[in-house]
C-alpha cells in the first residue's frame, strides 16, 4: 500500500478495529507481546509480515507492551512462531476488550495492518546480505525482498515496490571515498570496475552522473507515494547527489575533473528531502562528504566519540507514523557508528521529525519525514549491533542479538507501510 | 569550512620537526614585554596586542615580540592583523627561517595558498639549499589541506637539494595520503639514507613502527613496495620485522634469515625485535619462525640472556606444536652444568612437554627426580599429565599408579576416567561425583557430565566393552570407537540405553566427517522417539545435514524437532541452526 492510500483509506473495518478484532469473529487470538516478555523480538516483525502475506489481517497495539501485535489463532501463525522462536499469548476477546480499555485511556493507539509491503532494497547484486543490516535484519526475520540495482532503477521498476531500502550506497559515486585508502584492495577494484561499465552501459558518462539519476529516480518514487528508508552513507549522499544536479561533486579519481572548488555554493537544495545548507568536504582523501554528518568517524580529527541516542515519545493517537517508526521496549539505544552516523540539527530542513537524538548533542539519529505522497526515514549508522563496524569485521549474527533494540527501529519501518490509519484532523 | 584530517596530521608530524635554526641574531637592546605580557596573561588580549604591535613599531625583527603578538590575535580571533608585521619582519630579515616558518604558518592557517606558495618560493629563493624551507612550505601546503601540493614541494626539494633529503617527510605524506606503498618506498629511503640521529638501526625501527599501521588490505602491496628489486638488506629487515607484527612471523623469517648481520651484538638486536613483535601470533607457523628466531638469539647470547632464549624458544616450538624440538631445547637446558636461571620452571616444562609428547616413562623419571623441588600443585598437575599420557598408551595401570597419593579432586577426575576405560561403570560414578564440577577446566567437568549421563542408563556396574570403546576414543581410534559403542548399544537394548550411546556413537562419526553418521543417528532417533535422546539425535542430524550441504534435509529435521520437542533443552540450539539452514544468519 503506497502511502497515498495509507493516509487516505478511512475504512469502517479500522473504525471497528478499536473494540474486535478486524478479521472475524475468533473467540481467542495471539498476542506477540513487545515488553521483555518476548523472546525473539525481531522474529516478531517476520512473524507479522508472513501472516499479512497469507493474506491474515492483525492489528499494531502501538506503545501497548512495547508496541505489540494481535494476530488472528491459527495453526499456521501458531506453528510459525514455534518454529522462529516467538512468544505468543493466547487472549479471548474478553481480554481484547480489556486491552482497548488500556489502549484508550493511555497515550497507546490501534492500527490496523492488512497487507504485507513489497519490500525491494538497493543493493549491489553481488553483494552479501551481511553487507548491511537492513538485509541481514530482513533475511534473520524472513521477510522476503528483491533486489535492484541501477540497471532496474534506471528501467523503472522501483514502481513495484511499495517500500525501498538503500543499502550503504554513496549516490556521490565517489566508492565512499576510500578510492584512495584502499587503493588496490580488491573489493574495491571490484566495486570500481562494475559500477563503470553500469555507468557505460546505461549510457552515462561516468559514475557520478549515473549515480544522480538514480537518486532522482528514488526521489521520483517517493514522490510517487513509495516508503524509503536509508541508513549510513546512503542518508547523506543521496541528498548531496539530489543538491549537485548541476555541480561536479566529485573528486577526480571518479570522473576524470577534481570537484568544483565552489561547490558548497551551488548546491541547489530545493531539490533534496531532508537536508539544505551542507558544506563539502573537499579534500578526496578523506572518507567524509559533507558537514551533514555529526561524528564524522573517518575523519580523525573531528570524529566524535560515540554516546547513546533517546527515542523520542509522540502521541500515539495523535501522530502514529512516528510512533510506530520508534516502537521499542528500550527508550536509549547505545549509538553505533558508520560512514554517516548522524545528522547535524542545523542541517535539517525545518519539515523534519526528528524521531531520536542524542541529548544535549548537536546532531541527531533518526529522522523522517514527508516529500510528495510519499515518505522517507533515515537511520545514521551502520550496524546497530557492531558499534566500531570496520570493512572485514565479521558479519554480526542476529541470532545472538534477537532482542536488539536498534534493530526493531529498521523493522519497524518494514511494517510501517502495512499499517492502515485512519486520516487524521492534524 | 573545516580543515581536512589528513592535513592535521600531517602537520602534527611535521610540526613535530623542529627548524634548524639559525644562531639568534643579534637583535640590539631587548624591548620590555612585560606589560604587554602581563595583559595578555590576565585575557586582555586587544590591548596586550596593541602593547605587542608597539613593540614590534620600533623593533619589526624582535621575534619573542612577534610570536606573541601571533598568540594574542590568535586568541583573539584577529590574525589577519599580524600580515603587516610579519611582512615588516621579512623586509628586514629576508633570510631569518624563523619568520620566514611563522609567516608561512600564518598564511595557512589563514587559508591563503597564494601566500603560502609565494612565500616558500621566496624563501628558496633565498636559502636553495635548505631542507627547512622545503618542509616548512610543504607543512603550510598541508595546512591547507592539498597533500599532493605538498607532496610536490617535498619532491621538488628533494631534487634540489639532492639524496634523499626530506624522505621523511615524503613518506609521511605518503602515508597522509592513504599511499602506504609509496609510504614503503619512501620509508626505506629514509632508512638507507643514514640521515636518522639513531643511525640505520633506529630508522628501521621507526619505519617499521610507522609502516605496522598499514590497514590489513593493503599491507601485501607494502611487502611487494619493500621487496622489489634488487631487495637490499634494509627492505629485507623492514619487511622481516613488519610481518612478524602482522602474524606473519613465518615469512618474515623467510626475508629476515638471510639478511641476519654477521656481528653478534646487531644480530642478537635484531633477533630479539623479531621475536618480541612475533610473540603475539596464534599461527603455528609463526610460532615456529619465532621458535627459530629464539634459538639463533640464544646462540648469539650468553649467559642468563642465552638460557632466556632458549627457554623462551622451547616454549614457542611447543606452542607450535613442534614438542620433539621443544624437548631437545629443555633437555639441553636441564643438562647445562652452568645451571640455567630457573631450572624449576624449565624442568617443570620439560617434565609437561614430555608427557604431552607420548614419552611418559621418561616424563615420570624426571618428575620422581624434582618431585622434592617442585610444588605440590606442579605435581600434582603434571601427574595427570603424564597419568593421561599412559591412558594414551593403553597403560591404565601406569596411569593409576602416578596418581597414587594424589588426594586432589583433579586426579579424583583422571582416576573416573582409568575406571571408566576399565568399564567399571560404579566406580567411574563415583570418581565423578567425587571430583565435581570444579576439577580441571570447564571442558574436563562438561566431558564429565557427559559420559555421567551417557552411563546413567545403562543397567549393569560393569561394561568392559563400553570402556574399550571409550578408550579407543581416549587414544584417538574414533572409527573404532563408533564402531564399539554401536555394538555395545545393540547389547543393552533400547531400555538399557541404546538410543544415549547411538546418539553419542553418531556424534562422533559426524565430527569425523563418516557418512555412517547419519545411519546411525537415525537409528538412534527411532531408538526411542519418546526419550530425551531423540530431540539430541535431530539435532545432530540436522547439524549433519547442514555440514553436508543438505540445508532441505536440515530444516525438515530441526522443524520436526522444534514442533514435536518444544520443552527439550537443545530447541534454542535447532533454532539458530535452522537460522544458518535457511541463510538467516552467517555460518559461525
Amino acid at each position: 500500500m503506497k502511502r497515498r492510500e495509507f493516509v487516505g483509506a478511512l475504512g469502517a473495518a479500522a473504525v471497528g478495529a478499536r473494540f474486535r478484532p478486524t478479521w472475524g469473529a475468533a473467540v481467542s487470538s495471539l498476542l506477540v507481546p513487545m515488553d521483555d516478555a518476548q523472546a525473539n523480538h525481531l522474529k516478531a516483525y517476520g512473524l507479522t509480515y508472513r501472516m499479512l502475506k497469507r493474506g491474515g489481517h492483525g492489528e499494531w497495539l502501538i506503545n501497548y507492551r512495547g508496541g505489540s501485535f494481535l494476530l488472528p489463532d491459527d495453526a499456521e501463525t501458531t506453528r510459525d512462531a514455534a518454529l522462529a522462536g516467538v512468544t505468543l499469548q493466547r487472549v479471548t476477546d474478553t481480554d481484547i476488550v480489556g486491552i482497548r480499555g488500556t489502549i484508550a485511556e493511555n497515550n497507546m493507539d490501534s492500527v490496523p495492518l492488512e497487507k504485507a509491503p513489497t519490500v525491494a532494497v538497493y543493493v549491489p547484486p553481488t553483494a552479501q546480505p551481511w553487507d548491511d543490516a537492513v538485509t541481514m535484519a530482513l533475511e534473520y526475520a524472513a521477510i522476503p525482498y528483491d533486489k535492484v540495482w541501477d540497471p532496474e532503477v534506471m528501467a523503472g521498476r522501483l514502481s513495484d515496490y511499495e517500500w525501498l531500502h538503500l543499502h550503504h550506497e554513496d549516490f556521490t559515486g565517489q566508492y565512499s571515498k576510500f578510492y584512495l585508502t584502499y587503493a588496490g584492495a580488491p573489493w574495491l577494484t571490484e566495486m570500481v570496475q562494475r559500477n563503470t561499465e553500469t555507468a557505460k552501459a546505461l549510457g552515462f558518462v561516468n559514475v557520478p552522473e549515473l549515480k544522480k539519476a538514480v537518486a532522482r529516480t528514488i526521489r521520483g518514487f517517493v514522490e510517487d507515494g513509495g516508503f524509503l528508508f536509508a541508513m549510513c552513507a546512503a542518508t547523506e549522499t543521496i541528498e548531496l547527489a539530489l543538491a549537485a544536479e548541476r555541480v561536479d561533486i566529485a573528486a577526480a579519481y571518479a570522473d576524470g575533473t577534481p570537484m568544483d572548488p565552489n561547490a558548497s555554493a551551488k548546491m541547489d537544495w530545493s531539490k533534496t528531502m531532508a537536508f539544505e545548507n551542507a558544506q563539502l568536504e573537499m579534500n578526496p582523501a578523506i572518507a567524509s562528504f559533507s558537514d551533514i554528518d555529526g561524528h564524522q568517524v573517518n575523519n580523525p580529527g573531528h570524529r566524535q566519540p560515540l554516546g547513546a541516542f533517546q527515542i523520542f515519545e509522540f502521541s500515539a493517537k495523535i501522530d502514529p507514523v512516528p510512533t510506530m517508526l520508534v516502537q521499542s521496549h528500550r527508550n536509549v539505544i547505545p549509538d553505533f557508528y558508520g560512514v554517516t552516523t548522524s545528522f547535524m540539527r542545523n542541517r535539517l530542513k525545518p519539515g523534519d521529525i526528528v524521531l531520536a537524538d542524542e541529548a544535549g548533542a548537536p546532531w541527531v539519529k533518526y529522522i523522517h519525514g514527508d516529500h510528495g505522497k510519499g515518505t522517507w526515514t533515515y537511520f545514521g549508522g551502520h550496524d546497530p549491533e557492531d558499534p566500531q563496524h570496520e570493512i572485514g569485521d565479521l558479519p554480526t549474527d542476529l541470532s545472538l542479538h534477537p532482542h536488539s533494540p536498534g534493530y526493531r527501529l529498521i523493522l519497524n519501518n518494514v511494517l510501517f507501510p502495512a499499517a492502515k490509519k485512519r486520516e487524521l484532523k492534524t | 569550512m573545516r580543515r581536512p584530517i589528513t592535513s592535521i596530521v600531517l602537520c602534527a608530524a611535521l610540526g613535530a620537526l623542529t627548524l634548524v635554526a639559525t644562531p639568534l641574531a643579534a637583535q640590539g637592546d631587548r624591548p620590555n614585554l612585560a606589560p604587554a605580557t602581563a595583559l595578555e596573561q590576565a585575557g586582555h588580549y586587544q590591548q596586550a596586542a596593541a602593547a605587542y604591535e608597539q613593540v614590534l613599531r620600533d623593533h619589526p625583527t624582535y621575534r619573542p615580540a612577534l610570536y606573541a603578538l601571533e598568540r594574542v590575535l590568535r586568541a583573539a580571533n584577529a590574525l589577519p592583523e599580524l600580515v603587516p608585521y610579519m611582512d615588516s619582519a621579512l623586509a628586514r630579515s629576508p633570510r631569518d627561517p624563523l619568520i620566514y616558518s611563522l609567516v608561512l604558518r600564518v598564511w595557512g592557517d589563514l587559508g591563503n595558498p597564494d601566500s603560502v606558495t609565494a612565500t616558500g618560493r621566496r624563501w628558496v629563493r633565498a636559502d636553495p639549499k635548505s631542507v627547512a624551507a622545503y618542509r616548512e612550505w610543504a607543512f603550510a601546503v598541508a595546512q591547507l589541506g592539498d597533500l599532493a601540493a605538498a607532496q610536490r614541494v617535498l619532491e621538488e626539494g628533494r631534487q634540489q637539494i639532492g639524496g634523499h633529503a626530506l624522505a621523511r617527510e615524503l613518506a609521511q605524506v605518503a602515508m597522509a595520503m592513504g599511499d602506504w606503498a609509496g609510504a614503503a618506498r619512501a620509508w626505506l629511503a629514509v632508512a638507507t639514507s643514514g640521515s636518522e640521529a639513531g643511525g640505520p638501526s633506529d630508522a628501521i625501527l621507526s619505519a617499521t613502527l610507522t609502516l605496522q599501521r598499514t590497514p590489513p588490505a593493503l599491507r601485501d602491496s607494502v611487502v611487494t613496495a619493500l621487496l622489489t628489486p634488487p631487495a637490499d638488506t634494509v627492505a629485507r629487515e623492514i619487511a622481516g620485522l613488519l610481518l612478524a607484527g602482522w602474524g606473519r612471523a613465518d615469512e618474515g623469517w623467510v626475508q629476515l634469515e638471510p639478511v641476519l648481520p654477521a656481528a653478534r651484538a646487531p644480530q642478537a638486536q635484531l633477533l630479539g625485535r623479531f621475536s618480541e613483535r612475533a610473540r603475539a601470533a596464534d599461527a603455528p607457523a609463526a610460532q615456529r619462525a619465532r621458535g627459530y628466531a629464539l634459538e639463533r638469539l640464544a646462540k648469539v647470547s650468553s649467559g642468563p640472556a642465552a638460557q632466556r632464549a632458549r627457554i623462551e624458544a622451547a616454549r614457542a616450538f611447543a606452542d607450535a606444536g613442534d614438542r620433539t624440538r621443544a624437548t631437545q631445547l629443555l633437555s639441553a637446558i636441564a643438562n647445562d652444568t652452568t645451571g640455567p636461571p630457573d631450572a624449576v620452571a624449565t624442568m617443570a616444562m620439560l617434565i609437561g612437554v614430555n608427557a604431552d609428547a607420548g614419552r611418559p616413562e621418561e616424563a615420570e623419571r624426571r618428575l620422581d627426580e624434582w618431585r622434592g623441588k617442585l610444588a605440590p600443585d606442579e605435581v600434582s598437575s603434571l601427574s595427570e599429565r603424564i597419568a593421561w599420557a599412559w591412558i594414551r598408551e593403553g597403560a591404565l595401570d601406569r596411569a593409576d599408579h602416578v596418581l597414587a597419593g594424589d588426594s586432589s579432586v583433579s586426579a579424583d577426575g583422571v582416576r573416573g576416567w582409568i575406571a571408566l576405560y576399565h568399564g567399571d561403570l560404579a566406580g567411574a560414578n563415583a570418581f565423578f561425583k567425587n571430583a565435581g564440577p570444579y576439577a580441571g577446566t570447564r571442558a574436563d567437568a562438561t566431558a564429565r557430565t557427559e559420559v555421567l549421563a551417557l552411563v546413567a542408563r545403562l543397567p549393569a556396574d560393569t561394561v568392559p566393552a563400553l570402556g574399550e570403546a571409550l578408550l579407543d576414543l581416549a587414544q584417538g581410534d574414533t572409527a573404532r570407537a563408533v564402531t564399539g559403542l554401536v555394538a555395545v548399544a545393540g547389547r543393552v537394548g533400547t531400555k538399557g540405553g541404546a538410543a544415549d550411546l547411538l546418539t553419542y556413537a553418531g556424534r562422533l562419526a559426524a565430527a569425523r566427517g563418516d557418512s555412517s553418521a547419519e545411519e546411525i543417528l537415525l537409528r538412534a532417533f527411532a531408538a526411542d522417539t519418546a526419550g530425551a535422546s531423540a530431540p539430541a539425535a535431530e539435532l545432530q542430524l540436522g547439524r549433519f545435514y547442514l555440514e553436508h550441504d543438505r540445508a532441505a534435509d536440515a530444516k525438515m529435521r530441526l522443524e520436526h524437532l522444534i514442533l514435536a520437542y518444544p520443552e527439550s533443552a537443545v530447541v534454542p540450539e535447532a533454532r539458530r541452526l535452522l537460522d544458518q539452514a535457511r541463510g538467516a544468519i552467517p555460518k559461525s
